[in-house]
Parts: structure tokens; sequence; C-alpha cells
């Protein structure tokens, strides 16, 4: 088990979990497509790997690694 | 009137077909978040009146930052009325997940799907979908009037119960996740039944290789915001400001000498100063700010600045800012108020804070005139890096006060930064001719209005004494003896006249002030910014400016002293009056340390040499960096006690 933060640039993964987090960040991402058996690949990472640009259900999104720790992939 | 709601997840298109239906020029980007506020406006189709309502973008109906929460308000306080649900066709996936929201809601939804980039990544038939949801579907163009027409027709049809398979007992007890798992499931069957996609990836381009790799993205970013201070202040904006100051100068001259016949002396000089030796030279400058706010919307429209919002956030994180905020901070560059309005983007409210008070030390275009007047003067050629210097120092300023914000009284929450990446577009040219018309529009109003009537007061008060007689050019006026007051205050930045004193107080109304009165004092009667450049450097002038060092004070504390009158205004009404009124403290106060601190470098090294200046603040530099580590070195030491007894509660042991 890993998480998303994880994962290489351009490797296809896929979500098997979202855990909790703060804010209801959780919530949020699931409702930008983030749900559990869904492919998803990591296109770039920013310079102090902070950010991470996902490509999810034919668009881009970036989000900030911290959030993707409780990315759960396989 | 039957009451139309634009709904739809942020950046498909809602203030495009605003526009469209209602012939407004609303301002629209590529961005997420151009719409931060309830916009309301009437049209007439076919004989019936329409009230169209714009709100800014949501992806579901929880809300996770401010202006979310308007346009759910929004929606919740019209209920019975139609909605209209714009859904980007090529990311129709993502946009069908809000549709979904509504309709489990039983709002009265007509979907229209916008083909906003004219891509065909989905291939989609309406008519099945509209059949499986037993809702009205359209494929529209938000540009393009005359295809709006078929669904305009179709308002007045009947409230239809929307088909949701799912929807039960059951859905209806799951966590919102589970929930979300299950809508986009339902999305999954419909597109799987109603369209034919094909690989493309909504918002991916080659040229993102470049933009955003890792050791070429921040440098490609410096060298775009060099060329735009390049065409603004040098090449392109330098040549169209200098022919237009001509053509003001040619007319203005010939109007005062014919003006100085047939007058009395005190309103021939009302003519002379106050409105062609104010106002013009102002006026002259109007090229090169509407080229600063076409290269801000040509990088708004381009879809970079989300780009960069991913670039900077690394860096930004840090000081208790996300990357949403890098879009207030270039506005900033353009105009203040409006940067401090779209802090509202922010999720969370000590970030929308910092955001907000951090937006005002970024240069902004009113002072370009002081730049290119009072720092031409003495820089030349070199001005160009001057001016850099200046935009670069407001970024430092500003990113530092959010640090120290942060680090004490606005401690917030770890910021959330998801942001969706727009596909790259062009600025189209209706687009171009759009932007160049509203900001020479709001401009010219600007200086029509509250310039003219500052100056008016400017030039009464710097020509009456306080008796109200009129005193001329070299009388004790009201504004010399108030000047004379507060100048002493100024004199450790090395620019303790009275007449800079008054210039810098009413430029607390409009920034483009400060020059328009410099030029009144010195009594230019004409606009050529050459001439107030030359007068700046005479010692009988009453603007003078004693050395270079002084001049480059004078930049940096017009660069960051208060805000302008609007912008505080626009402050109190986003972040409370009381941060505010900070806001005009704290300005003042950097602005006063950092011109201090300028001057005094730029004065010993003008007596001293650059090299000996550069060794010692070398050896400063060294000093503070090793108090730095001390202090440092002994707050983190473990104390070797125990923490039962201790009251430190550091925690180390």
């Amino acid at each position: 088990m890993r998480s998303l933060a994880e994962a290489k640039v351009n490797e296809l993964c896929t979500i098997t979990d979202i855990l909790n987090m703060h804010d209801g960040a959780d919530v949020r991402l699931c409702e930008l497509g983030m749900t559990p058996n869904q492919k998803i690949r990591v296109v770039a990472k920013s310079l102090f790997k902070k950010v991470c640009l996902v490509e999810i259900r034919g668009y881009n999104l970036s989000v900030r690694t911290s959030l993707l720790k409780d990315v759960i992939i396989k | 009137m039957k009451k139309l709601l634009l709904v739809g997840n942020a950046n498909c298109g809602k203030t495009t077909l605003f526009n469209t239906l209602t012939n407004s020029f609303e301002h629209v980007g590529n961005w997420h978040g151009v719409t931060i506020a309830e916009k309301k406006k009437e049209f007439v189709f076919d004989g019936n009146d329409f009230l169209l309502f714009d709100i800014p973008g949501i992806y579901s109906l929880n809300a996770f930052s401010f202006e979310e929460q308007v346009a759910i308000d929004a929606i919740l306080k019209n209920k019975e009325e139609k909605i209209l649900n714009l859904c980007d066709k090529n990311n129709l996936q993502r946009n069908l997940y809000l549709t979904l929201c509504l309709l489990e809601n039983g709002f009265d939804t007509t979907i229209l799907i916008n083909n906003i980039d004219k891509k065909n990544i989905y291939k989609i038939d309406t008519k099945k979908l509209s059949k499986m949801l037993n809702v009205d579907v359209f494929e529209i163009d938000a540009k393009e009037k005359e295809n709006l027409k078929n669904f305009l027709k179709n308002t007045k049809n009947c409230f239809r119960n929307a088909i949701l398979p799912y929807k039960n007992n059951d859905f209806l007890q799951k966590s919102i996740k589970e929930q979300a798992k299950i809508r986009y499931d339902y999305i999954d069957f419909l597109i799987k039944n109603c369209t034919t996609k094909t690989n493309e990836i909504y918002g991916k381009s080659k040229i993102d290789k470049f933009v955003l790799n890792r050791f070429f993205a921040i440098p490609i970013f410096f060298a775009i915001m060099i060329l735009i201070f390049y065409l603004t202040f040098f090449s392109f904006g330098k040549l169209l400001s200098n022919g237009l100051s001509n053509l003001l100068s040619l007319v203005s001259s010939s109007v005062v000498s014919w003006l100085k016949g047939g007058v009395p002396p005190w309103l021939a000089s009302f003519f002379e100063t106050a409105i062609f030796g104010g106002i013009n030279i102002v006026i002259s400058f109007l090229p090169q700010v509407v080229i600063m706010f076409l290269a801000l919307s040509i990088l708004e429209d381009s879809g970079y600045m989300s780009r960069v919002a991913f670039v900077f956030d690394d860096l930004l994180c840090k000081v208790g800012l996300s990357g949403k905020s890098v879009y207030s901070l270039l506005m900033g560059f353009g105009c203040s108020t409006t940067a401090i309005m779209t802090a509202r983007t922010m999720d969370e409210k000590s970030a929308k804070i910092k955001t907000a008070l951090a937006c005002p030390y970024m240069s902004c275009s009113a002072k370009i005139p002081i730049y290119a007047v009072v720092g031409g003067a003495v820089f030349g050629a070199n001005n160009l890096w001057v001016i850099f210097g200046l935009y670069l120092l407001g970024v430092v300023v500003s990113v530092c006060v959010s640090s120290i914000l942060n680090k004490t009284i606005l401690k917030g929450k770890k910021q959330n930064f998801i942001l969706e990446f727009p596909p790259y577009r062009k600025m189209s040219a209706k687009r171009v001719l759009l932007v160049l018309w509203k900001n020479t529009k709001d401009f010219l109003l600007k200086i029509g209005s509250v310039m003219l009537a500052t100056n008016v007061i400017v030039w009464f008060v710097s020509s009456f004494s306080l008796g109200c007689s009129y005193v001329g050019e070299n009388g004790a006026s009201m504004l010399q003896s108030l000047g004379k007051i507060v100048a002493p205050i100024f004199v450790p930045l090395g620019f303790g006249s009275w007449a800079i004193a008054c210039s810098l107080l009413a430029g607390f109304v409009a920034k483009e002030v400060v020059v328009s009165s410099i030029a009144m004092f010195n009594k230019i009667n004409s606009n050529s910014q050459k001439l107030i450049s030359k007068s700046i450097l005479m010692p009988s002038s009453v603007v003078f400016f004693a050395s270079k060092a002084s001049v480059l004070s004078f930049l940096v504390f017009c660069l960051l002293y208060t805000p302008c009158l609007s912008s505080v205004i626009m402050l109190s009404k986003e972040v409370g009056k009381k941060w505010a009124f900070f806001a005009v403290l704290t300005q003042f106060f950097v602005a006063y340390v950092l011109s201090f601190f300028v001057y005094n470098l730029a004065f010993a090294t003008e007596v001293f040499g650059a090299k000996k200046v550069f060794v010692f603040a070398l050896f400063a530099g060294v000093v503070l960096l090793s108090i730095y580590i001390i202090y440092r070195h002994i707050k983190n030491r473990k104390c070797g006690g125990r923490c039962d007894d201790c009251k430190r509660g550091c925690g180390k042991i």
C-alpha cells in the first residue's frame, strides 16, 4: 500500500482509498473525480515537489503533495 | 419577469454567455474564479423579459471558498427559479457531477453543453442524454447569440422530475464520499451511452513540458515579466507615450497662449497648472498603462496563470499563502483595488486577509508615471533595471510581510491547494479591442473625476494663502504652510522639501496625482515628460532632488507607502475596517524603514564608493547571520532537564 504522493512522474495508478483529510479536502477531491478504482496519472511535480499535477477523468488537476499522501493507490 | 440562474463549474463560460445574452462587457478570463460576486441584468427575448444571474463557479453544493459560498447562497435564495446549468463540452465527466447534484435536489434545471474551445473531445447525443435524465439538454456556443435561441424558447417548459436511478434511501444514508463514487459511476454510464470520446486530455499541452519543467519554469516566468516591462516602459509603450505627449503638448500650448490674453491671472494659472500641467502629463502615460493591462489580460486569457500558480505554490505555502494568491498578486501590477477583491477565491479566512494585505505592496500601474518621470530623470537608459528592481522589491516585500503575519498575528491553518488546469487559449481580436477600450475608458474616467478634483484642490491650496487671497507663484500658500509642518518627517529619507511631502500627501487619493502635483509645483505648463524630469534636477525648482540616492529613496517610498483611497475602501469592505487601518499604518512604516535604508546605502555608495560599501554590507551580513544561527541554536537546544518540572513546553525531551 502506498500513497499517490510517492508515485513517479508519468506513472499510471489506480486509486484504492481516500483517507480523511483536514477541512474536508478529501470530499473536494472525491467531488473532482478522485474516487476508488479510478485511474490516475502523475503528469508533473513542482520544483520542491510540494505540488503535483495529476491527470484524472480526462482533465488536469494540480494538488498539494501533502494532500496526496492520503490518497492510497495500487 | 422570469429569473434565470447561470450555474456551472469554474471557467466553463458562464460570464461569456451572460455577456452574449445581456450585451454586457463583464470581465472574463481563462482562470478559476474570475467571477467572484453575483451579477444580474435584464434582457428581452421574443417579447419576454428575463432577469439573468451570473454567479461564481462551483463543483458541487458544498462550499470550499468564500466565492463558492456566494454562489450556493444565490442558488438557495432562488430555488424556485430556472437554473441554466452550463457544462463544458470538453470536460463533460466532471461538469455532469454538479448537474446530478442539482437534479438530486429538485432544482428546475436545463443543461447547456457549451463547446467553448470548439474541440470535439466528446461527441454528444443530446436527445439521448435528455431522455435518460428527463431534462432539456442543448448544445450551444456561448459566444454566438444565434444558436442560443433554441434553449431560450424552451425556458417556459414545465418542470419535470429528473430520472436518477441511483437515488434511493440507501444512497441518501451513505457518506458524501460514497455518494460521489455512485454519482461518478452513473456519469460513466451516461457518457458510455450518450457520447463518443477521443483520448485527448482537456487542458493538456506540449508547451507544458517546458512551462512546468522543474528547473525552467521560474526562469521562463521572469523572462516573460521582463519582456512585459520592456514593452511597457521602453520600446513600444515609450514610443506611443512620447507621441501622445507631443500631441497633447501642441494642443495645450495653443490653448494656454489663447487664454492668457483674455482671462484673470488666477484663472489662467488654473488652466496652465492644474489642467494642462497636471492632468495632461498623466494622460500621456495612457499607452503604457493600457499595455500593462493588456499584457496581464493576455496572461490571464492564455491559461498561463494556473501554471504560474502551480510553479509558485512551493514557495508561497511557506509564507502562509497558496498558489491561488499568485493571481491576486499579479493583478496587483494592474490595479490594487481589483487585486484585493480577487482575494475572495482563497479557501481560508487568514489566507484571504494575508493575500489582500499583500496586494497593495505590488507596484500598480498608477505608479508608472512616477517611475518614468522621476526615475527617468537620473537613471536614463538604466531606468529599465531600476523599474524591474522596484517591481521585484514590491514582490519581495509583499511575501515578507505575509510571512511575518503568518508567524505572528495571522497564524492560519494549512492551505489546501487544489486547482484545475484550463487549456491554453488564444485571445481573440474582439477581446483585445475590448480590453484596450475598457482600460482606456477607466483610466480617462479616473483622471476626469478623482484626479481632476484632487488637482483642483491641490491647485487651490497651493495658489491661495490662509486668508484666501491669490498668492501666485512665489507666495506663502496654504499648502506650503501645511507642507512645512509635514516635511521634516521625510528629511531622514533624503527628500525633506514641503512640495515633495505635499505631492505624497495628495498621492493618497490616487498615486497618479504624485506626478501631476510635481508638475504643478514646478509650474510646468507643458505636458512634456522630459521637461518635468529636467525640472526635478534643478536646484531652483520647488520639487528638487539633490542626489541619485534621494531619487531612489523617493521611488521606494512611492512603491510601498500607504495604499490609495480606493484600495483602502476595498480593503475595509473585504477584510474589515480594522485590517484596512492596519494596512495604512504598516505600509507607511515599511515604506519609511526601507526608504531610510535605501537612502543611506545609496548615499554611502555615492560617498565611499561601491566596493567599500559592498565589503561593509558583506561584513554586516555575516555578523547578522552569525547572531541568527547562535539564537536558533540556543532556542532549539535540548535543555537536559525533565519535562515534568519544566515550564518551557518545548517538548524536546
